[in-house]
Protein backbone atom coordinates (compact mmCIF):
# COMPACT_ATOMS: atom_id res chain seq x y z
CA UNK A 1 0.00 0.00 0.00
CA UNK A 2 1.58 3.45 -0.65
CA UNK A 3 2.25 5.97 1.98
CA UNK A 4 -1.34 8.36 1.40
CA UNK A 5 -3.49 4.96 2.03
CA UNK A 6 -0.97 3.88 5.08
CA UNK A 7 -2.46 7.58 6.60
CA UNK A 8 -5.55 7.41 5.62
CA UNK A 9 -6.39 3.73 7.53
CA UNK A 10 -3.83 4.76 10.76
CA UNK A 11 -6.09 2.69 13.17
CA UNK A 12 -6.76 -0.22 10.50
CA UNK A 13 -3.32 -0.62 9.61
CA UNK A 14 -2.30 -1.29 12.77
CA UNK A 15 -4.79 -3.42 13.81
CA UNK A 16 -4.01 -5.49 10.91
CA UNK A 17 -0.52 -5.16 11.50
CA UNK A 18 -0.92 -6.94 15.18
CA UNK A 19 -2.73 -9.09 13.76
CA UNK A 20 -0.41 -10.50 11.54
CA UNK A 21 2.19 -10.26 14.04
CA UNK A 22 0.11 -12.69 16.21
CA UNK A 23 -0.36 -14.76 13.21
CA UNK A 24 3.26 -14.99 12.38
CA UNK A 25 4.06 -15.73 15.41
CA UNK A 26 1.53 -18.63 16.07
CA UNK A 27 2.42 -20.00 12.83
CA UNK A 28 6.25 -19.77 13.59
CA UNK A 29 5.84 -21.55 16.88
CA UNK A 30 3.45 -24.43 15.39
CA UNK A 31 6.25 -24.44 12.81
CA UNK A 32 8.66 -25.16 15.29
CA UNK A 33 6.51 -27.52 17.38
CA UNK A 34 5.82 -29.73 14.43
CA UNK A 35 9.63 -30.50 13.90
CA UNK A 36 11.08 -29.99 17.51
CA UNK A 37 8.40 -31.31 19.99
CA UNK A 38 6.01 -33.53 17.78
CA UNK A 39 7.83 -37.39 18.03
CA UNK A 40 8.57 -39.21 15.00
CA UNK A 41 5.90 -41.77 14.56
CA UNK A 42 7.35 -45.25 14.05
CA UNK A 43 5.47 -46.59 10.89
CA UNK A 44 5.51 -43.80 8.65
CA UNK A 45 8.45 -41.86 10.27
CA UNK A 46 8.31 -37.61 9.13
CA UNK A 47 5.49 -38.08 6.48
CA UNK A 48 3.52 -38.39 9.39
CA UNK A 49 4.34 -34.40 9.63
CA UNK A 50 2.05 -34.38 6.79
CA UNK A 51 -1.48 -34.18 9.65
CA UNK A 52 -0.58 -31.74 11.23
CA UNK A 53 -1.06 -29.25 8.35
CA UNK A 54 -3.56 -31.82 6.96
CA UNK A 55 -5.77 -31.48 10.22
CA UNK A 56 -5.87 -27.85 10.44
CA UNK A 57 -6.43 -26.82 6.92
CA UNK A 58 -9.63 -29.72 7.07
CA UNK A 59 -10.71 -27.76 10.03
CA UNK A 60 -10.34 -24.33 8.60
CA UNK A 61 -12.19 -25.27 5.39
CA UNK A 62 -14.93 -26.95 7.20
CA UNK A 63 -15.45 -23.93 9.57
CA UNK A 64 -15.05 -21.70 6.71
CA UNK A 65 -17.94 -23.39 4.73
CA UNK A 66 -20.07 -22.64 7.89
CA UNK A 67 -19.08 -19.38 8.10
CA UNK A 68 -19.98 -18.61 4.25
CA UNK A 69 -23.80 -20.38 4.95
CA UNK A 70 -24.49 -18.37 7.89
CA UNK A 71 -23.18 -15.72 6.28
CA UNK A 72 -25.83 -16.59 3.66
CA UNK A 73 -28.54 -17.19 5.38
CA UNK A 74 -28.45 -14.35 7.35
CA UNK A 75 -27.81 -12.28 4.08
CA UNK A 76 -31.49 -14.12 2.95
CA UNK A 77 -32.78 -13.10 6.71
CA UNK A 78 -31.80 -9.48 6.46
CA UNK A 79 -31.08 -8.81 2.74
CA UNK A 80 -27.68 -6.01 4.29
CA UNK A 81 -24.88 -7.09 1.76
CA UNK A 82 -22.70 -6.70 4.85
CA UNK A 83 -23.30 -10.39 5.47
CA UNK A 84 -22.54 -11.51 2.07
CA UNK A 85 -19.02 -10.11 2.32
CA UNK A 86 -18.31 -11.99 5.16
CA UNK A 87 -19.72 -15.09 3.62
CA UNK A 88 -18.11 -14.55 -0.10
CA UNK A 89 -14.83 -13.62 2.50
CA UNK A 90 -15.45 -17.19 4.05
CA UNK A 91 -16.21 -19.01 0.57
CA UNK A 92 -12.49 -18.29 -0.52
CA UNK A 93 -10.98 -19.33 2.31
CA UNK A 94 -13.44 -22.46 2.87
CA UNK A 95 -12.06 -23.05 -1.28
CA UNK A 96 -8.23 -22.53 -0.49
CA UNK A 97 -9.04 -25.14 3.13
CA UNK A 98 -10.64 -27.90 1.14
CA UNK A 99 -8.31 -27.53 -1.88
CA UNK A 100 -5.21 -27.72 0.67
CA UNK A 101 -6.71 -31.09 2.57
CA UNK A 102 -7.06 -33.09 -0.68
CA UNK A 103 -3.39 -31.91 -1.87
CA UNK A 104 -1.76 -32.39 1.75
CA UNK A 105 -3.73 -35.54 2.42
CA UNK A 106 -2.81 -37.03 -1.23
CA UNK A 107 0.85 -36.86 -0.43
CA UNK A 108 -0.14 -38.21 2.82
CA UNK A 109 -2.28 -41.81 0.65
CA UNK A 110 0.78 -41.89 -1.69
CA UNK A 111 3.36 -42.18 1.30
CA UNK A 112 1.08 -44.27 3.64
CA UNK A 113 -1.59 -46.40 1.11
CA UNK A 114 0.86 -45.84 -2.04
CA UNK A 115 -2.12 -44.36 -4.10
CA UNK A 116 -2.47 -40.53 -4.62
CA UNK A 117 -6.24 -41.09 -4.04
CA UNK A 118 -9.06 -43.83 -3.58
CA UNK A 119 -12.94 -43.06 -3.18
CA UNK A 120 -12.80 -43.44 0.30
CA UNK A 121 -16.16 -41.76 1.96
CA UNK A 122 -14.11 -39.03 4.03
CA UNK A 123 -12.07 -37.90 0.83
CA UNK A 124 -14.84 -38.22 -1.57
CA UNK A 125 -17.09 -36.01 0.62
CA UNK A 126 -14.44 -33.75 1.19
CA UNK A 127 -14.09 -33.00 -2.70
CA UNK A 128 -17.61 -33.45 -3.14
CA UNK A 129 -16.92 -29.67 -0.54
CA UNK A 130 -14.65 -28.45 -2.56
CA UNK A 131 -16.09 -28.77 -5.67
CA UNK A 132 -19.32 -27.01 -4.01
CA UNK A 133 -16.72 -24.61 -3.18
CA UNK A 134 -15.50 -23.95 -6.54
CA UNK A 135 -19.16 -23.25 -8.03
CA UNK A 136 -19.81 -21.31 -5.74
CA UNK A 137 -17.24 -19.16 -6.34
CA UNK A 138 -17.68 -19.81 -9.95
CA UNK A 139 -21.14 -18.49 -9.99
CA UNK A 140 -20.42 -15.44 -7.73
CA UNK A 141 -18.35 -14.76 -10.44
CA UNK A 142 -20.65 -14.37 -13.40
CA UNK A 143 -23.22 -12.23 -11.53
CA UNK A 144 -23.16 -8.58 -11.70
CA UNK A 145 -26.05 -7.22 -9.66
CA UNK A 146 -24.91 -7.40 -6.07
CA UNK A 147 -27.74 -8.50 -4.43
CA UNK A 148 -28.67 -11.37 -6.91
CA UNK A 149 -24.88 -12.41 -6.13
CA UNK A 150 -25.28 -12.30 -2.55
CA UNK A 151 -28.89 -14.71 -2.76
CA UNK A 152 -27.59 -17.15 -5.11
CA UNK A 153 -24.36 -17.28 -3.45
CA UNK A 154 -26.36 -17.72 -0.35
CA UNK A 155 -28.18 -20.45 -1.60
CA UNK A 156 -25.83 -22.81 -2.57
CA UNK A 157 -23.76 -22.16 0.51
CA UNK A 158 -26.88 -23.05 2.50
CA UNK A 159 -27.21 -26.12 0.36
CA UNK A 160 -23.52 -26.80 0.41
CA UNK A 161 -23.07 -26.78 4.14
CA UNK A 162 -25.33 -29.83 4.07
CA UNK A 163 -22.18 -31.80 3.17
CA UNK A 164 -20.01 -30.40 6.17
CA UNK A 165 -21.15 -32.86 8.93
CA UNK A 166 -21.24 -35.80 6.47
CA UNK A 167 -17.58 -35.03 5.74
CA UNK A 168 -17.19 -35.23 9.95
CA UNK A 169 -18.68 -38.86 10.32
CA UNK A 170 -17.72 -40.11 6.58
CA UNK A 171 -14.89 -42.15 8.62
CA UNK A 172 -16.77 -43.02 11.58
CA UNK A 173 -19.84 -44.24 10.12
CA UNK A 174 -18.67 -45.47 6.85
CA UNK A 175 -16.05 -48.03 6.04
CA UNK A 176 -13.13 -46.76 4.74
CA UNK A 177 -9.58 -46.64 4.77
CA UNK A 178 -9.24 -42.83 6.21
CA UNK A 179 -8.60 -43.22 10.31
CA UNK A 180 -11.63 -41.44 12.19
CA UNK A 181 -9.54 -40.83 15.25
CA UNK A 182 -6.55 -42.75 15.74
CA UNK A 183 -4.70 -43.03 19.23
CA UNK A 184 -1.93 -40.19 19.34
CA UNK A 185 0.72 -39.59 21.50
CA UNK A 186 0.34 -36.65 23.80
CA UNK A 187 2.85 -34.17 22.40
CA UNK A 188 1.57 -35.12 19.08
CA UNK A 189 -2.32 -34.25 20.50
CA UNK A 190 -0.17 -31.06 21.86
CA UNK A 191 1.49 -30.22 18.62
CA UNK A 192 -1.98 -30.88 16.69
CA UNK A 193 -4.03 -28.65 18.89
CA UNK A 194 -1.02 -25.57 18.19
CA UNK A 195 -1.31 -25.89 14.69
CA UNK A 196 -5.11 -26.28 14.73
CA UNK A 197 -4.90 -22.80 16.86
CA UNK A 198 -2.52 -21.41 14.48
CA UNK A 199 -4.50 -22.15 11.47
CA UNK A 200 -7.60 -20.68 12.51
CA UNK A 201 -5.85 -17.73 13.42
CA UNK A 202 -4.38 -17.13 10.29
CA UNK A 203 -7.87 -18.10 8.70
CA UNK A 204 -9.35 -15.79 10.44
CA UNK A 205 -7.13 -12.84 10.03
CA UNK A 206 -7.93 -13.35 6.16
CA UNK A 207 -11.24 -13.88 6.18
CA UNK A 208 -11.38 -10.60 8.39
CA UNK A 209 -9.44 -8.56 5.92
CA UNK A 210 -11.15 -10.12 2.28
CA UNK A 211 -14.43 -9.19 4.25
CA UNK A 212 -12.68 -5.23 4.83
CA UNK A 213 -11.28 -5.19 1.11
CA UNK A 214 -14.95 -6.43 -0.35
CA UNK A 215 -17.11 -3.57 2.19
CA UNK A 216 -14.81 -1.06 0.53
CA UNK A 217 -15.44 -2.03 -2.65
CA UNK A 218 -18.83 -1.87 -2.23
CA UNK A 219 -18.82 1.74 -1.77
CA UNK A 220 -16.63 2.79 -4.05
CA UNK A 221 -18.93 1.22 -6.40
CA UNK A 222 -21.78 2.56 -4.56
CA UNK A 223 -20.19 6.16 -4.57
CA UNK A 224 -19.86 5.99 -8.18
CA UNK A 225 -23.47 4.84 -8.56
CA UNK A 226 -24.26 8.22 -7.10
CA UNK A 227 -22.07 10.13 -9.31
CA UNK A 228 -23.74 8.57 -12.52
CA UNK A 229 -26.95 9.47 -11.07
CA UNK A 230 -26.09 12.99 -10.42
CA UNK A 231 -24.80 13.93 -13.66
CA UNK A 232 -27.97 11.82 -15.50
CA UNK A 233 -30.39 14.39 -12.82
CA UNK A 234 -28.31 17.35 -13.78
CA UNK A 235 -29.10 16.82 -17.77
CA UNK A 236 -25.84 15.54 -18.62
CA UNK A 237 -25.14 12.10 -20.84
CA UNK A 238 -24.14 9.50 -18.19
CA UNK A 239 -21.17 8.68 -19.73
CA UNK A 240 -20.55 4.67 -20.69
CA UNK A 241 -20.19 2.31 -17.67
CA UNK A 242 -17.09 0.77 -17.84
CA UNK A 243 -17.33 -2.96 -18.70
CA UNK A 244 -16.92 -4.82 -15.59
CA UNK A 245 -14.06 -7.10 -16.92
CA UNK A 246 -11.76 -3.72 -17.21
CA UNK A 247 -12.91 -1.65 -14.59
CA UNK A 248 -9.71 -2.27 -12.66
CA UNK A 249 -8.27 -0.63 -15.12
CA UNK A 250 -10.65 2.07 -16.04
CA UNK A 251 -11.20 3.44 -12.25
CA UNK A 252 -7.55 3.96 -12.43
CA UNK A 253 -6.74 6.39 -15.09
CA UNK A 254 -9.72 9.14 -14.42
CA UNK A 255 -13.33 9.44 -13.25
CA UNK A 256 -15.30 12.04 -15.88
CA UNK A 257 -18.42 11.83 -14.89
CA UNK A 258 -17.13 13.24 -11.00
CA UNK A 259 -14.87 15.81 -12.50
CA UNK A 260 -17.64 17.20 -14.42
CA UNK B 1 10.72 -36.97 3.51
CA UNK B 2 9.62 -35.57 -0.41
CA UNK B 3 5.82 -35.73 0.94
CA UNK B 4 6.63 -33.94 3.71
CA UNK B 5 8.27 -31.64 2.21
CA UNK B 6 6.28 -31.03 -0.72
CA UNK B 7 3.27 -31.10 1.50
CA UNK B 8 4.71 -27.79 3.24
CA UNK B 9 5.86 -26.27 -0.40
CA UNK B 10 2.22 -26.47 -1.38
CA UNK B 11 0.34 -25.29 1.94
CA UNK B 12 3.06 -21.67 2.21
CA UNK B 13 3.17 -21.45 -1.40
CA UNK B 14 -0.58 -21.09 -1.06
CA UNK B 15 -1.06 -19.15 1.56
CA UNK B 16 1.81 -16.56 0.39
CA UNK B 17 0.17 -16.46 -2.92
CA UNK B 18 -3.53 -16.07 -1.65
CA UNK B 19 -1.66 -13.06 0.84
CA UNK B 20 -0.10 -11.65 -1.80
CA UNK B 21 -3.78 -11.25 -4.14
CA UNK B 22 -5.16 -9.40 -0.95
CA UNK B 23 -2.11 -7.26 -1.03
CA UNK B 24 -2.75 -6.45 -4.84
CA UNK B 25 -6.71 -5.90 -4.68
CA UNK B 26 -5.95 -3.76 -1.49
CA UNK B 27 -3.29 -1.63 -3.74
CA UNK B 28 -5.78 -1.48 -6.21
CA UNK B 29 -8.83 -0.22 -4.15
CA UNK B 30 -6.30 2.51 -2.46
CA UNK B 31 -5.74 3.71 -5.95
CA UNK B 32 -9.70 4.00 -6.75
CA UNK B 33 -10.39 5.28 -3.34
CA UNK B 34 -7.74 7.89 -4.25
CA UNK B 35 -8.95 8.66 -7.85
CA UNK B 36 -12.48 9.21 -6.70
CA UNK B 37 -11.29 11.57 -3.43
CA UNK B 38 -9.08 13.80 -5.89
CA UNK B 39 -11.56 13.59 -8.70
CA UNK B 40 -14.54 15.35 -6.03
CA UNK B 41 -11.92 17.58 -4.84
CA UNK B 42 -11.34 18.78 -8.06
CA UNK B 43 -14.86 19.22 -9.16
CA UNK B 44 -15.60 21.32 -5.73
CA UNK B 45 -12.78 23.25 -6.60
CA UNK B 46 -11.02 22.35 -3.07
CA UNK B 47 -7.76 20.41 -2.08
CA UNK B 48 -8.86 16.58 -0.82
CA UNK B 49 -8.73 16.57 2.92
CA UNK B 50 -6.44 13.97 4.86
CA UNK B 51 -8.65 11.10 5.89
CA UNK B 52 -11.95 12.44 4.26
CA UNK B 53 -13.13 8.90 3.49
CA UNK B 54 -12.75 6.41 5.49
CA UNK B 55 -13.30 2.70 5.62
Amino acid sequence: MDGHAKNRFPTAALAAALAGALVAGLMATAILAIFLLAPTEETMGDVQRILYVHVAAAWCGLASFLVAAAGGALYLVRRDLGWDHWAQAAGELSWLGCGLTLVTGSLWARAAWGVWWTWDPRLTSTFVLWTIASAYLFVRSGVEDPHRRARAGAVLAVLGALDVPLVVVAARWFRGVHPAAPEMDPRMRLVLLVSVVAFSALFATLVAHRRGLLRLQARLDAWEAAADQRQAAQGGATPPRPDPLQRRHHHEKELPWVRS
Amino acid sequence: MGALVGAYVVVWLAVVLYVARLGAEQQRLARRLTAIELAVADAEGRQPRAGSIDR
